[in-house]
């Protein structure tokens, strides 16, 4: 682990009290220039203040404070992962981190250069291999670039704010029409006191060849982080968007809850991959829906390494006949993680069609639920859904559920669920050691093996990232 | 010889008796007991009818139930002495009798059962009697014992208490046939003792009028093996939540349903097996067909494996055969496990409706697409009725699935 | 006597999307007595036409007729055109778990011949039936095709048919995966069936389907039609088939297909 540069003795001595650190790759932190000084908690006051911030139009702030009231009516679910040790009193909602969004890479400040360094967002970029960088630090985006081929198809790849000002009437017809503010108290925050996410509107016929990237970070001790996406996808038009998250360690505990909201239109297709690696200290509390139309297809596929509790069922709504919806999923649960995370596909339509794939891994007592919803509504004929949980134990502590619910009103579907649950077995580790592999080196490939089918779905530095991560997740897996 | 008795307290209810303490190793007149494992799905085990509050339906475990149709089962029915009658042939060998007052009560949760839902514990609370079914130690009881619950009255609310007890390496059959009209808890508790085989059918054939919310407790001795087969049909509203444990290693559990629900009708199984001592065994599989408006089916299953169970082999299935529009089947097979030591945990679920390929198969031979459907529907039972293992069940089962095949014009 | 009549048969296939049409006009009259033998590359519409002459409902016709004696084959169900005498020896058959063999056979036989078959008479028809076909006798009571072999499969096939006795009967690559001595019990059936069938006065009609020659040293046929692009692209005698299997089919599609 190398300090970062320019940290103050204050900050050492407070590194050396972060017990995660040590064992947490991109657990360094910067100087805390912009998060000191914003407020705690959450009222309306703070609702106003950030609407006011952004110079927001009226309804936006009309939403928000709405927003506000539907979550502090709504109470925390019952039926999830433990949440009742998020403080709501000691999260800052809003933390500004430069005054203005900068163009260009040099125009950035060191302190967020060097963040972004050790992730590795120039090199993307030289590589030519994103389509575009809308980098996250803390609440709004500060960097912000897209190819000029992009631009010129008409396609809109923003930060969220700069959408809801440059596209009033877009951004009010679709916002919040996927995710309504008071579907869960957590898309009620998310409502009250978005920031930052990424807006993409994808034109009529236009296949983006690449993937459009996304990085997000923490980084402010305690500051909820509460982006906001919005993805259109025109009929017939393609699009991938990649989000990686990964965030440094603190000691009390962060708040992560996005909302991702995404139209596909007729016959398009949009697929979001997701890496996420919070710290694991990390609430993330994700809801992401799409309305899928008449023959669009959606596919999530979402990784889920770090934080402290994850929450997260990518959704797909089929509304249109010929809708297709896809869940990926690996999860990663290792010490004092709880990753409940699974899908919910609505099929509204007939021959509509889901698929939901999902392998998960725990070890050092860390605890995957797989949590799913598959319903089929009455007139969705000749609908088919399969559901694959498949779950790994890899040491005698730790925890797997699987809570498949499945409803089916509709006579004319096909809708299988399988799960099983098993352990790497010594028979493998033998023989892979006996031709030379350390147990660690061992398992690891096991490991890689059982989420092989969703890594050859990830984009190859997604598919190494990935790798990488498994690899520093599996060390000292073994004794 | 055939004996019928009242199945309800004969000399009204006799309320906490210090008989009926002695039962249960209760701590200040009430024992909680929790899973222990953190989960929306497993409530709190208590003899304390104010440890369990009236569901809701928010409540996680009454989600699917339609409540308004329990008559109050579920909240504070008035349980009154009523009309339910148990029947039964004596056979060599095995005790059948109706145990009432003290020496009732006494028997209740001899299966080491505490109450999870408050219409059981209301049920051990009010009614002292119980029908015993005693297979002595060592004995081998080759003809099955049929008892008969037979229903009189739905206006009234009832509650009957069964107790199965297999002693140490005894072998038996037993079918509990329930028919009739009724308003009631059900409790039955099943002990097989170690080393002991039991193979227990539970055929519920109601008239269309009952409401019935049944608790099996099975708990299953080291090396035991214990085959539960629940069957239900009739009724308008039967919810059955199993629970099951295993008091040492080696138990192995097979249970097998299958439900047929008919346009209004609602039934659900929930099933809890707990994995406690190491190499048991469970296999579940159920099946359910659905037709007309409003049929309605919910299976939950549940299994949790406990990180001391090691060498636990797991199997759940669910497959509901949808044969209409306008039904609606529910299946959640969960899986709770906190060791990888284990020889396997899987599940699966599926719901459609007929394959055309296999219509189309059997049409191409000049049979006609209703009794292809009813060739179908047959061979989707016939897995489950197969293993069932007790002729005269089978022969019950097979004639119920054409009559309920015949209502569809089948 | 049966004649099966197929005049101008147009047919599309209807995936989840589209809709593409695969017989394209097929001209083919099939008298009682009679072995027709269908050749063709693969994709070419083969199974297309024997799936349509049963009435799959994947399969749409979009014009033409088909007459069994006069009668109007595609204005009946599924089980009208078995009742009325045609039968399909299917190239994938179904397993259908649960459904016994035995029960199936009986229903069917039931269904066909308007009546049940006397209990006694019928188990004897069935276990010769079964004997000649080299079957075992326990796949009488596992359910229909389920873990069959290839071969078993085919021969449970042309079990039916001859316990349902149609008029024309339709073998869909009935030749297709069995080893030689599985061809020749299967070849030897259905011609057991033929000269029984002859001898009752009511000579089976055959079309056969098939991708191989090798079939066709064993059930001689009558006539051979090389089936191209949904249509038979030529007609003749057993000659057309030594032809094939010297040149293949690039004489009818213009490219060098592997026979």
């Amino acid at each position: 682990m190398t300090a970062a540069p320019e940290l103050s003795e204050a900050r050492l001595a407070q590194a050396e009290t972060i017990d995660a650190l040590s064992t947490y790759q991109f657990g360094w932190s910067d100087s805390d220039a912009a998060g000191t000084t914003a407020k705690r908690g959450l009222d309306e006051d703070v609702v106003r203040g950030i609407s006011h911030l952004k110079n927001e139009p009226e309804w936006m702030l009309e939403r928000r404070l709405k927003a506000l009231k539907l979550f502090e009516r709504q109470p925390l679910p019952t039926w999830g992962a433990d949440l009742s040790e998020i403080d709501f009193d000691n999260i800052k909602y809003f933390v500004r981190s430069t005054e203005q969004k900068v163009t260009s890479w040099e125009d950035l400040p060191d302190d967020i250069k060097y963040t972004y360094d050790r992730i590795g967002i120039p090199e993307a970029e030289k590589q030519q291999m994103i389509a575009g960088v809308s980098a996250q630090y803390e609440s709004e985006v500060v960097y912000n670039s897209i190819r000029e081929d992009l631009a010129q198809q008409g396609v809109v790849f923003l930060d969220t704010d700069s959408g809801l000002k440059e596209y009033p009437d877009l951004f009010e017809e679709y916002f919040g029409s996927v995710i309504p503010a008071g579907d869960n108290k957590f898309s009620a925050l998310n409502t009250a006191v978005w920031s930052g996410g990424s807006f993409v509107y994808v034109p009529k016929g236009v296949h983006v060849k690449i993937p459009l990237q996304a990085y997000f970070r923490i980084n402010t001790e305690n500051m909820g982080q509460f982006e906001r996406t919005l993805i259109i996808v025109d009929e017939d038009a393609y699009v991938h968007y990649v989000e990686g998250c990964t965030a440094p360690v603190y000691r009390s505990d962060s708040l992560h809850s996005a909302v991702v909201e995404i139209i596909v239109k007729k016959g398009a297709r949009c697929r979001y991959t997701t890496i996420q690696n919070w710290s694991t200290n990390v609430y993330n509390l994700v809801t992401k829906r799409t309305k899928a139309e008449e023959g669009a297809t959606m596919e999530w596929v979402d990784g889920n390494i770090g934080a402290k509790v994850t929450m997260k069922y990518p959704s797909v709504w089929m509304m249109g006949e010929h809708a297709k919806g896809s869940v990926l999923s690996v999860a990663f649960a290792g010490k004092g993680q709880h990753q409940d995370t699974g899908s919910k596909m609505l099929h509204l339509a007939p021959h509509t069609s889901s698929e939901i794939i999902s392998k998960s891994i725990s070890r050092e007592g860390g605890r995957s639920s797989y949590r799913g919803l598959v319903q089929v509504n009455p007139g969705a004929h000749h609908s088919r859904s399969t559901v694959k949980c498949d779950a790994l134990l890899v040491d005698t502590k730790s925890r797997s559920d699987t809570y498949p619910y499945v409803d089916i009103r509709e006579d004319d579907v096909t809708m299988g669920h399988e799960a099983t649950v098993s352990k790497s077995s010594d028979d493998q580790l033998y023989y892979l050691m006996s031709g030379g592999l350390t147990e660690e080196e061992a398992m690891a490939m096991i490991v890689r093996g059982f989420i092989e089918p969703i890594a050859k779905e990830l984009p190859m530095e997604y598919a190494l990232e990935l790798n990488r991560l498994i690899e520093m997740q599996m060390e000292g897996a073994v004794g | 010889m055939t004996t019928t008795q009242i199945l309800n307290p004969t000399a009204g209810p006799t309320l906490g008796g210090p008989n009926g303490l002695a039962a249960h190793s209760h701590v200040g007149g009430r024992t909680v007991r929790t899973s222990g494992v953190a989960s929306h799905l497993h409530p709190v085990a208590s003899s304390d009818v104010a440890d369990h509050p009236v569901p809701t339906s928010k409540s996680e475990l009454w989600k699917f139930a339609p409540l308004r149709r329990l008559r109050g089962l579920h909240a504070d029915a008035e349980f009154t002495v009523g009309a339910l009658t148990a029947t039964w042939d004596a056979i060599d060998g095995v005790d059948v009798r109706v145990v009432s007052g003290a020496a009732g009560r006494a028997l209740k949760g001899a299966s080491d059962y505490l109450p999870t839902d408050r219409v059981t514990a209301r049920l051990m609370e009010y009614n002292p009697d119980t029908l015993l079914i005693d297979v002595p130690a060592d004995s081998t009881i080759t003809e099955p014992v049929v008892v008969t619950i037979d229903g009189a009255d739905a206006s009234i609310a009832e509650a009957a208490h069964v107790l199965i007890r297999l002693g140490d390496h005894a072998t038996a059959t037993v079918v509990l046939k329930e028919q009739g009209s009724a308003t009631v808890a059900h409790l039955v508790e099943i002990l097989a003792g170690d080393g002991a085989n039991l193979n227990m059918a539970t055929i519920a054939d109601w008239a269309a009028d009952t409401v019935q919310l049944a608790h099996h407790h099975i708990s299953v001795g080291r090396d035991a093996k214990v085959k539960h087969s629940l069957l239900t049909f009739g009724g308008d509203v039967v919810r059955t939540a199993v629970d099951v444990d295993y008091r040492g290693p080696g138990g192995d559990l097979e249970m097998l349903g299958l439900y047929f629900a008919d346009a209004g009708q609602y039934l659900e199984h929930r099933i809890f097996i707990d994995h406690t001592p190491p190499n048991c065994r469970s296999e579940v599989l159920y099946k359910g067909a659905l037709q007309g408006d409003h049929a309605r089916t919910a299976w939950v299953g549940d299994v949790l494996i406990r990180a001391m169970a090691e060498g636990t082999d797991s199997y759940e299935m669910n497959r509901n055969l949808l044969l209409t529009d306008g039904a609606r089947a529910d299946s959640v097979p969960n899986l709770e496990i906190e060791t990888g030591e284990i020889i396997k945990a899987a599940h699966a679920s599926a719901t459609g409706r007929y394959d055309d390929d296999h219509l189309f198969y059997l049409q191409s031979r000049g049979i006609t697409p209703e009794m292809a459907k009813r060739l179908v529907v047959r061979g989707f039972f016939h897995e489950v009725l197969n293993k069932v293992g007790i002729s005269s069940v089978i022969d019950h089962i097979s004639d119920t699935v054409e009559r309920e095949l015949a209502i569809s014009g089948m | 006597m049966a004649k099966l009549e197929i005049s101008d048969l147009h047919v599309s296939v209807i995936t989840e999307d589209t809709s593409k049409e695969i017989l394209c006009g097929v001209n083919l009259t099939i008298d009682a007595g009679e072995t027709h033998a269908i050749m063709g590359p693969n994709g070419s519409g083969k199974s297309t036409l024997a799936y349509s002459l049963a009435g799959h409902p994947k399969y749409r016709v979009t014009s033409g007729t088909v007459l069994l004696d006069g009668a109007d084959v595609l204005s009946m169900t599924v089980d009208q055109r078995a009742r009325a005498g045609l039968f399909l020896a299917m190239q994938y058959p179904v397993e259908i778990p649960g459904v016994t063999t035995s029960n199936f056979l009986r229903t069917a036989a039931t269904a066909v011949r308007g009546q049940a078959p006397g209990v006694r008479q019928w188990l004897k028809e069935v276990k010769d039936e079964m004997e000649s076909l080299q079957m075992d006798p326990d796949f009488a009571q596992r359910s229909v095709n389920e873990g069959f072999s290839g071969g078993e499969k085919k021969r449970h096939e042309i079990l039916q048919m001859s316990l349902l006795k149609p008029k024309i009967a339709i073998l869909d690559e009935t030749d297709s995966g069995l080893d030689i001595d599985a061809l020749r019990v299967v070849s030897e059936g259905v011609n057991r069936y033929k000269a029984e069938s002859a001898a009752a006065g009511e000579a089976v009609g055959v079309l056969l389907i098939t991708h191989y020659t090798r079939i066709l040293r064993y059930i001689q046929p009558d006539f051979v039609h090389v089936f191209v692009a949904g249509q038979v692209a030529e007609s003749g005698g057993s000659e057309l088939a030594e032809e094939l299997e010297a040149d293949g089919y690039v004489r009818f599609t213009g490219q060098a297909v592997p026979a």
